[in-house]
């Protein structure tokens, strides 16, 4: 009796311990996910690790800082503009304080900040992917229940509006790939990406196709000298 | 002998159910993340699953997405 109780508490010890740590091997990848850092080295050493991780530390401080500052301007040109200098000083994408709600969402009332701001993390998934499966993933994230809007029953109004600003978003991250790449001046982006997240306000803000569309000429004629350069990954 | 058998058996369904148990907790609670990432209802997401990839456009270059904008302001009421 007792030989069998031995028996039966080491085996339910040796499952549990299975089931967590397959659970903690999928939680440290989903966290390996989230970071957009790639240059981890497994063969490197412990020590070596701490050297290199308290290096990056300091040095993500320092970055956190060069970030903040970018919060100090009134003008959302000026701050777009000081984003995309860091971009290109540090040859990074710009990760955002986490205080602040992107550029889009501010002047929502708390409620809609809230959902844009959980909507603009959501898609962030989808710009990782490329073309059929990040058109898919736009239009999964905007709620559409076909391929294609004209074919959707219901909801056609704020499912384009979800599709638009996840397109937008799109040209946006192209005009930031280049200005990390050195393709594209950042006074040339700044005044584009402004331009998008004015579109990207008038949508949230539930505003009329008839006020949108003289903004994406403006966006167009902005774009028309850029688009070759940006659409250099494209290719 | 007999008890002894019968009761090794039980210890070994025993740890397989529990094993199953693990299984079905860690896959299970993933599909439930993975629903959560889109907020469409249930059937919208039963009958999107259905689409085929080849449905989707490709739409990667810019000019390309500025017509898709186009296209989808219309919708916009």
């Amino acid at each position: 009796m007792k030989k069998g109780l031995f028996i039966l508490t080491t085996s339910i010890v040796i499952s549990l311990l299975l089931v967590f740590s397959v659970i903690a091997a999928g939680s440290s990848t989903a966290a390996r996910s989230d970071t957009t850092n790639t240059d981890s080295d497994p063969t490197t050493n412990f020590e070596t690790n701490k050297r290199v991780n308290a290096a990056r530390q300091l040095n993500k401080a320092e970055k956190s800082i060069a970030r903040e500052a970018c919060e100090d301007s009134d003008n959302r040109r000026a701050r777009i503009k000081c984003r995309l200098d860091y971009i290109k000083e540090h040859k990074e994408e710009f990760e955002a304080p986490y205080s602040r709600a992107p550029e889009a969402c501010r002047k929502l009332d708390e409620g809609k900040k809230g959902k844009c701001v959980s909507f603009y993390k959501k898609s962030q998934a989808c710009y990782e992917k490329e073309g059929k499966l990040k058109n898919q993933c736009f239009k999964r994230l905007a709620n559409f229940a076909r391929a294609n809007l004209k074919d959707e029953a219901d909801e056609r109004n704020s499912k384009a509006r979800d599709y638009v600003i996840l397109l937008l978003y799109d040209i946006q991250e192209k005009i930031e790939h280049a200005i990390e790449n050195d393709r594209v001046n950042s006074d040339d982006g700044a005044d584009t990406i402004d331009k998008i997240v004015e579109i990207k306000q008038d949508i949230l803000d539930g505003k009329k196709k008839n006020e949108i569309k003289p903004k994406m000429q403006e966006l167009r004629s902005l774009l028309k000298d850029l688009k070759s350069t940006i659409d250099e990954d494209a290719e | 002998m007999q008890n002894k058998k019968r009761s090794t058996i039980t210890w070994i369904v025993a740890v397989i159910l529990i094993l199953l148990a693990g299984y079905f907790l860690i896959f299970g609670s993933n599909d439930i993340d993975d629903s959560n990432n889109y907020s469409g209802s249930q059937q919208e997401e039963e009958s999107i699953i259905e689409i085929d990839e080849s449905d989707y456009i490709e739409v990667e270059k810019t000019d390309d997405i500025l017509n898709e904008i186009d296209d989808s302001l219309n919708y916009f009421e």
